[in-house]
């Protein structure tokens, strides 16, 4: 309050960085939310509108991320060993951010990736493919494997 | 400096920080927007307007004048508007398929909230605007903090896997070059677990304290820890710090009179009224 006047916005702000704390602080002992978390992670929430509003939760270096990048099972031969490693947050982007997408897209030898990502004994395991398109460009399709 | 002067100074402190770290990884940001057309990935998550070359460019680009109009803007009411309009456009970064990782973009929304916030009580010009503004700041770096926290509350996080996995088998910077060029594997996985342990330690202990601390220990505190992230990760990462860092600067700005009048007013404010 000031000049006695409420101060919507800001009772606004401090609401939303309570719900975003609680949010986190129960992560550690909330399946429900562990799960949700890493489908956003994965990109496997049901609604991209449910996928959006946990856009301002803060996940820098959150999970435990691994990957493996390979050859899709009737194109693979015994040389074209898989590239595997861990990332630090949000996996796909492997595929979908600049850093790392003109250097893996193109890879006609591996174009199968699987992600895993483990938080407290849950764990999600998705697969996405590529798949280049006639008229330019790529289509990534995806599967959830386990949960 | 009066009040008004020092409300102004924190604004634009925060203003100059946040565009520089939008600014930090322009080049790559650039490049970034040539691949999204030159390599474009359809994707049916994302509706076609979050995976477009164009929002991505025009977002990026329409942020960065947003807040560069911020820093140099003199009236009230413009200020207020164009933070609200390039909150919106940060909004749009951070769902866009090219940048939803990227934290940057997260870190910046946040400060723009703020931002955003501040602006439109600058024109009510209230003496204890900056003491509630840093009050504000200190819940956001302590909810930041935390975010980074409880995700490495977790054994492979604690016992250093994770960060030898990520920094220590072959980052290229400077710290973890210097540690492998003089330690055997064996004693680098040791130094990932006390490597970890520090970085959950302090995550941990600032996301659940700094709210709470006095304010210019809070700020002094988060201006420290924040570009350490930077220095023993990645240079990269002031991109996401340095708008945090701004935020954080705020608390220098309060004048201990103004936090005493402040305090002083609140406790009015719970007194009851005698009615004689």
């Amino acid at each position: 309050m000031s000049n006695g006047r409420p101060d919507w916005t800001y009772r606004s702000i401090i609401v939303l960085i309570a719900a975003v704390a609680v949010w986190l602080l129960s992560m550690p002992f909330c399946p429900f939310i562990q799960r949700t978390a890493l489908q956003r992670f994965h990109l496997q929430t049901d609604w991209f509108a449910a996928w959006a509003m946990q856009a301002p939760v803060p996940a820098m270096y959150s999970f435990h991320n691994r990957y493996r990048i390979e050859s899709q099972p009737w194109d693979a031969t015994f040389f074209e060993r898989p590239v595997t490693g861990s990332i630090n947050h949000f996996p796909v982007r492997l595929y979908t951010f600049a850093e790392t997408r003109p250097l893996l897209l193109p890879q006609t030898n591996r174009r199968m990736l699987t992600l895993q990502s483990r938080y407290r004994g849950q764990t999600l395991t998705t697969r996405w493919t590529v798949i280049e398109l006639k008229d330019g460009g790529y289509e990534l399709v995806d599967e959830e494997l386990t949960e | 400096m009066n009040a008004r002067s020092r409300t102004l100074l924190a604004f634009r402190v925060v203003q100059a920080a946040t565009l520089a770290a939008l600014l930090w990884k322009v080049a790559f940001f650039v490049d970034a927007a040539k691949l999204y057309y030159e390599m474009p990935l359809r994707q049916p998550f994302f509706p076609a307007f979050f995976q477009s070359a164009l929002t991505f460019a025009s977002g990026y680009m329409a942020a960065v004048l947003g807040i560069g109009l911020m820093l140099i803007a003199h009236g009230p009411r413009l200020r207020q508007v164009i933070s609200w309009l390039t909150l919106i456009a940060l909004s749009g970064l951070c769902l866009h398929q090219g940048a939803y990782n990227d934290a940057t973009f997260t870190t910046a929304w946040w400060t723009t909230l703020w931002s955003a916030w501040f602006a439109g009580r600058m024109r009510i010009d209230d003496e204890s605007l900056l003491y509630r503004g840093t009050r504000l700041a200190q819940a956001i770096l302590t909810m930041i903090l935390l975010g980074g926290a409880v995700g490495k509350w977790t054994a492979e996080y604690w016992s250093g896997q994770v960060f030898y996995e990520i920094y220590f088998i072959e980052r290229d910077f400077w710290l973890f070059n210097l540690l492998r060029a003089r330690f055997e594997p064996d004693r680098l996985g040791e130094i990932a677990t006390w490597y970890a342990r520090g970085v959950i330690g302090v995550e941990s202990v600032c996301g659940l304290t700094l709210w709470a601390l006095p304010r210019r220990v809070a700020a002094v505190i988060s201006l420290m820890v924040l570009p350490s992230i930077a220095i023993f990760s990645s240079f990269y990462l002031f991109s996401v710090v340095l708008s945090l860092m701004g935020l954080a600067a705020v608390g220098l700005l309060v004048p201990a009179d103004v936090r005493a009048n402040a305090k002083n007013e609140a406790r009015e404010n719970l007194t009851p009224t005698r009615c004689d």
